[in-house]
């Protein structure tokens, strides 16, 4: 079976720069720029506005910090803890039950913006190549169920036409 | 899974090793089962008591349902209702692990355009500092003397309270408030602003009023311990009251876009329909304003190799759904630029 499976012959896929390039200072900058000022901070009490509000100094020593990380595909285990606020969801809900909370996770900012390069990224490969399936409207730019529902209303209502059903 | 930070209690499914249980994937389907109970290490001092529900005969077990090798088991926390340095004391728990409150820097002082000027300039000592801090870290890692996850925990512990410090200087930190305390403080913070808060509306700052006199009743009732159908009733007109204002606050909203919107269309092109219906002025919007962006060509998923999609004219085949994906957020049904073909679908209407 082994000297079997050592014939198949694996396909070796081409690897996008996008997998090992370093991260620019243009799409740090980028991504700061675009960062939601309003958002709650984390544990260690850093938002989005002050990221934003650092000066270019701090920036290119975001700019060098992060793209270490990024070689050595690692992060600080500080930015894996996240606080859990829970916020009463009301009405009648006993105030007992913990299922009457809705749990809004508080992750630390830096580590929010060093994923959202990341997930730049990985959104900029798979619109470029569209490796996603055209059926694929969560989680992307441009898309909402809205138009799902709004398709499956017309073929229904393509279908009944055709049957004569149409009143 | 397991590791220093938390415990495990099993509900004793494999305490007989000499005896192994088989493990049965049927259980009674109202039944509440729990297998063990997973929990942080800092809350093992409240443990108050621990033990498994013995198991029920096989008699018992094989009227009530299925055979199962699941034991409830109970777990007593001694649980506080408020934290005191006592019970940190007498639980081991460090004071800095819990009830700490978190850091909150004043953000919203950024706001501010002088302060949000003044803001990159004061840490420059501390970004120059951290920057050598960074770079010796950096050199290190290239010589091999810290490892990378060294190096990102120590870079973090760099750039983290240099930004900290700089936050403390220029814009603060905010106090913590309880529930009562931030009311009371909102309360003082309008009387010194002695501003106008009520409403512009005659109607919205009658029901206001209305509203505010019998939440103070009904609070004044529930301190008097007032009987209970007297706190029904005026419970019950507080809720109808505020409903009101809520419906009169949203009508008034609603008037103000229609408002806005009937006066940019001046010109009906919709006759028949009423010009006041929110809906028509939408859709009026939509159908008269709308600019097409729709593209030329479109994805199409032609090849047998499902992960490439082929770019190619739209067709009119409304089943090929997908393709009128980009018509779709426009809102498109019956416009003059819409792909769909309404006459092949006999689109009435």
């Amino acid at each position: 079976m082994r000297e079997l499976l050592h014939k198949v012959e694996h396909p070796t896929l081409p690897v996008d720069p996008v997998f090992y390039e370093d991260i620019t200072l243009h799409e740090l900058a980028g991504e700061i720029k675009n960062l939601n000022s309003d958002k709650s901070p984390g544990d260690d009490g850093i938002t989005n506005r002050m990221i934003q509000a650092a000066g270019p100094k701090f920036i290119n020593l975001l700019h060098d910090v992060f793209s270490t990380l990024c070689v050595h595909e690692i992060q600080p285990a500080a930015w894996q803890i996240s606080l859990m606020q829970p916020v009463y969801k009301g009405g009648d809900k006993s105030k007992a039950d913990p299922a009457s909370y809705r749990g809004i996770d508080l992750s630390s900012a830096l580590a929010k913006l060093f994923e959202g390069i990341l997930i730049s990224r990985l959104t900029n490969f798979t619109e470029t190549h569209s490796t996603l399936t055209e059926n694929q409207l969560g989680t992307r730019s441009g898309r909402q169920i809205h138009d799902a529902i709004y398709c499956l209303l017309s073929i229904i209502q393509y279908s009944i036409s055709q049957k004569g059903l149409a009143t | 899974m397991l590791n220093n930070t938390s415990f495990l209690i099993l509900n004793g499914r494999f305490e007989a090793a000499n005896n192994p249980i088989p493990y049965t994937l049927q259980r009674q389907d109202e039944a509440t089962i729990n297998d063990y109970n997973l929990i942080a290490k800092q809350h093992f001092p409240k443990v108050k008591t621990c033990y498994v529900i013995p198991r029920p005969s096989r008699t018992l077990r094989s009227k009530s349902g299925p055979p199962t090798d699941h034991n409830p088991i109970i777990l007593h926390l001694s649980l506080l209702a408020k934290s005191t340095t006592q019970s940190r004391v007498t639980a081991n728990i460090p004071i800095a692990q819990e009830f700490l409150p978190r850091t909150q820097f004043h953000s919203s002082k950024l706001k501010d355009p002088a302060v949000r000027e003044k803001f990159p300039h004061a840490p420059e000592d501390q970004a120059d500092k951290a920057e050598q801090a960074v770079q010796t870290l950096k050199n290190s890692l290239h010589q091999g003397s810290i490892n990378a996850t060294q190096y990102a925990e120590k870079a973090n512990a760099i750039i983290v309270p240099a930004l900290q410090v700089t936050a403390q200087k220029i814009i603060g930190t905010t106090e913590f408030r309880g529930k009562n305390a931030q009311r009371e403080h909102l309360t003082k913070r309008r009387q010194q602003d002695n501003g106008h808060f009520s409403a512009d509306d005659k109607r919205i700052v009658a029901k206001q009023t209305l509203t505010q006199t019998l939440k103070d009743k009904l609070r004044q009732a529930r301190e008097e311990g007032a009987p209970a159908h007297v706190i029904a009733d005026l419970g019950k007109s507080h809720t109808k009251e505020k409903h009101d204002l809520l419906k009169l606050q949203h009508q008034m909203r609603q008037k103000i876009v229609t408002d806005a919107v009937a006066s940019s269309a001046s010109v009906p092109t919709h006759p028949k329909t009423s010009s006041h219906s929110m809906w028509d002025l939408l859709r009026r919007y939509k159908t008269d304003h709308v600019q097409s962006t729709l593209p030329a060509h479109t994805h199409d998923n032609a090849s047998p190799d499902p992960r490439i999609w082929k770019l190619g004219p739209l067709t009119l085949d409304p089943q090929a759904w997908h393709r009128f994906r980009y018509a779709l957020g426009h809102h498109l049904l019956r416009h003059k630029a819409s792909p769909y073909n309404e006459e092949a679908a006999h689109c009435k209407n």
